[in-house]
């Protein structure tokens, strides 16, 4: 039965949404991606270079043909790429000057006899040019449907449950937010999050996790819903991250290959959302009547994600150069009105916060966290209103509250109460200690002391990377003393940061970033400290200058 | 298997849920008090503004409802209702004795007082207040008390009332220890400082 899922993912995916897995597939056996191209006309047809392990440099040209077999006309089309990919030198830092040894056509469907003879011809005009023999080889449905059995099904968890989690995820329509909590004990599952492993064995676990991603995406992968296959590759990344630290293995040995490749196609997912926004498309999706309801919060997660798009691609280098103009022009100098419609929104609100520090310097910014950081406590501190609820309610829950008398639907909130608690205040109070705005701190402080402060303490860091901790945690409540020096708030608030989360998680800051907007329960007061330090800019050059000293 | 009717079955069964959980608020001595769902982790610790901590882990509560094959033939909805409020005074009551002991076991001796056997009194009542860290409204109206426990029944309440009612001395020293009450509030509110 799961043989048949596979065979019916790769028989109906796309080039796009087989090349993550692919490249995966390589990881697994020992290659290393060093170029995973999006879809740019500087690309030559080189869509994936890897090192193998025996050194060779080795180029591959995908082609996606589900279910079809690749004709000589559709050939004539990339005869010219292959041909390039063959031939010219690479760009990519590293190999400049290096030409591929070997070549490959990938293709998830079938070759035609007569383009195995064009491809024998081309080979033939190669050796002629002194490349050597066979120098252009194909993959095709029967090799990657193997590597999927071997690399990925091998070792999928059997349990019935799993089995049937999995085909839950297979029957949705694909244009939900991405279900989580369906995804994570499949992920587990895969991992052995529950017992020890062994290294081989964990390496060999991440690549049938991977490619199981890839096929749970399948629905959502189909409708190009980019922020569904970003929530699930970063928790794939975030899962093998905390499965390396649980069975206290070397990360950069076991886990990082994988992690990168992962990180790779969510950069160019993100690089695909900014596409789909370039050419003024409004942020509305679906049914506009309902929009009333859904288009706030939705356009505080696109510029959350846009603004880590542009952060990340600052940091290591636009692979798009074209797109930072579209960033800056979707994501607003003024956020719209009453976008405030839970916790769970903080952690988009302070990414928004920190690009437009980097984008337009101004000390509002922090005026601006400290008027939200009033509003909320506020809120909290009033009776008799509606109270912000929990960074575990997504947006839906708190819809579905609001609405549930001409919706006929449950309540998820339902006697819940969320009235002077607070999951968010301390990392916000923080924001503005660091930007030393004693005044505004010393004017809220009382309503901060009235709170009760939420957070889940993790007893081992590895649980902070999932997306729930399971029995290893402890839900926190601080309560601050009424009276404290300003001294002893400003050492609280830059003592260590993220010492309970995963090593390699704190070693990468954008993908952790990613991680508390996707995730916004896990922006607790401790990852915050740590995300403001890399992110807000009076952190880093603070950092920097300590740095010199 | 017989024919079933699932899918209607479940809106029953969504419906029983609900009635469960709005009548359990209701009955309870503690259904005025905040609910707040744990989404993870195995326990809770509290940490004071005073630094002391507390932590509790959790504990399942449950009970069975239970219905006999020779009942079902005469079940009607308000036989099946009936069926559940029994559950729900089950789970009332453990509810209820679990946070008493989870209270009676995390209150410090300094902030407890023992009635001695005897009944409520107005006496018991005041000796009570001046133990405890009575919070006020902003208009300064004190915040609602509410009292659980075997001492305080309905009559038991009305008798201290109408006891505070016909002693004028009585009152005063409520009264004089309300405001005292009151400015230790304000002192608490005006303690709320960033320093430094």
């Amino acid at each position: 039965m799961l043989e048949r899922l596979i065979e019916n993912w790769l028989d109906s995916a796309s080039e796009r949404s087989y090349q993550r897995c692919f490249c995966q597939m390589l990881t697994g056996q020992g290659f290393r991606v060093v170029h995973n191209t999006k879809h740019t006309p500087q690309e030559f047809g080189k869509d994936v270079i890897a090192v193998s392990p025996d050194g060779k440099l080795v180029g591959y040209q995908l082609k996606g043909n589900p279910g079809a077999t690749l004709t000589p006309s559709q050939f004539d089309e990339i005869r010219g790429q292959l041909e390039q990919l063959g031939t010219l030198a690479l760009g990519i830092p590293g190999y400049e000057g290096k030409v591929p040894d070997e070549c490959y056509l990938v293709t998830n469907g079938e070759i035609s006899e007569l383009v195995s003879q064009q491809i024998q011809l081309l080979n033939a005009s190669l050796v002629q040019r002194g490349h050597p023999p066979e120098k252009i080889k194909t993959i095709t449905r029967g090799t990657l449907l193997a590597w999927s059995k071997d690399l990925g099904l091998a070792l999928w968890p059997s349990e019935m449950e799993d089995f049937g989690n999995l085909v839950k995820l297979l029957n949705y329509q694909g244009d939900e937010i991405f279900p989580s909590k369906i995804f994570d004990p499949l992920l587990q599952h895969t991992l052995r999050l529950h017992e020890t492993v062994p290294a081989p064995e964990l390496r060999r676990r991440i690549t049938s996790a991977a490619v199981m991603t890839a096929v749970a995406l399948h629905s959502f992968s189909r409708r190009r819903n980019h922020f569904a296959e970003i929530s699930a590759w970063t928790m794939f990344a975030t899962y093998v991250i905390s499965a390396c630290e649980k069975n206290g293995l070397d990360f950069s040995r076991d886990g990082q290959e994988s992690v990168l490749t992962a990180r790779d196609g969510i950069c160019e997912l993100l690089g695909q959302v900014c596409e789909e926004l370039s050419g003024g498309r409004t942020l509305v999706e679906g049914n506009p009547f309902s929009e009333f309801a859904f288009y706030r919060p939705r356009a505080l997660l696109i510029y959350a994600l846009m603004a880590v798009y542009w952060m990340w691609s600052e940091a290591e280098g636009w692979k798009r150069p074209e797109h930072k103009a579209v960033v800056e022009a979707i994501v607003p100098e003024d956020l719209p009105k009453r976008w405030v419609w839970g916790e769970a929104v903080i952690p988009h609100f302070l990414t928004y916060v920190w690009y437009r520090k980097r984008v337009a310097p101004s000390p509002t910014h922090d005026e601006v966290i400290g008027r939200i950081l009033a509003e909320i406590m506020v809120n909290k501190l009033q009776e008799g209103v509606e109270h912000l609820a929990s960074p575990y309610c997504t947006i839906e829950d708190v819809v579905r509250h609001q609405y549930q008398n001409i919706l006929g639907c449950d309540d998820p909130l339902e006697g819940e109460g969320f009235e002077r608690m607070s999951y968010v205040c301390e990392g916000l109070l923080a924001c503005l200690v660091r930007a030393n705005l004693k005044q505004k701190c010393q004017e809220l402080w009382p309503n901060f002391t009235r709170l009760s402060h939420e957070s889940i303490s993790t007893e081992a860091a590895w649980r902070f990377g999932l997306y729930r901790t399971g029995d290893g945690a402890i839900n926190a409540t601080q309560i601050y003393p009424r009276t404290m020096q300003w001294a002893e708030l400003q050492a609280i608030v830059n003592e260590d940061a993220a010492a309970d989360c995963p090593a390699a998680l704190r070693a990468d800051p954008i993908l952790f970033l990613l991680f508390v907007n996707i995730f916004p329960f896990r922006a607790s007061f401790s990852a915050v400290k740590f995300l403001h330090r890399s992110f807000d800019l009076s952190s880093c050059s603070e950092e920097s200058s300590k740095t010199a000293a | 298997m017989l024919p079933d009717f699932p899918e209607t079955k479940r809106l029953f069964s969504r419906f029983f849920q609900t009635y469960m959980r709005r009548k359990i608020r209701e009955i309870s001595p503690f259904g005025m008090i905040q609910v707040r769902h744990y989404h993870e982790g195995r326990a809770m610790k509290v940490i004071r503004d005073d630094q002391s901590e507390s932590q509790s882990v959790m504990q399942h509560l449950s009970t069975q409802l239970e219905i006999k094959l020779d009942e079902i033939g005469d079940l009607t909805l308000d036989k099946a209702i009936q069926k559940h409020d029994v559950m729900i005074l089950e789970m009332v009551s453990k509810q209820a004795n679990f946070i008493r002991e989870r209270m009676s076991s995390e209150i410090p001796e300094g902030q407890s007082i023992d009635a001695k056997g005897g009944k409520l009194t107005a006496e018991v009542i005041l000796e009570m207040k001046a133990k405890m860290q009575v919070a006020f409204n902003p208009d300064g109206s004190p915040q609602e008390i509410f009292f659980d426990g075997p001492l305080f029944t309905p009559d038991a309440i009305a008798a201290v009332e109408q006891e505070f009612q016909d002693n004028p001395e009585l009152q005063k020293r409520h009264e004089d220890l309300m405001a005292r009450k009151r400015e230790e509030w304000r002192a608490r509110e005006a303690d709320r400082k960033l320093v430094g």
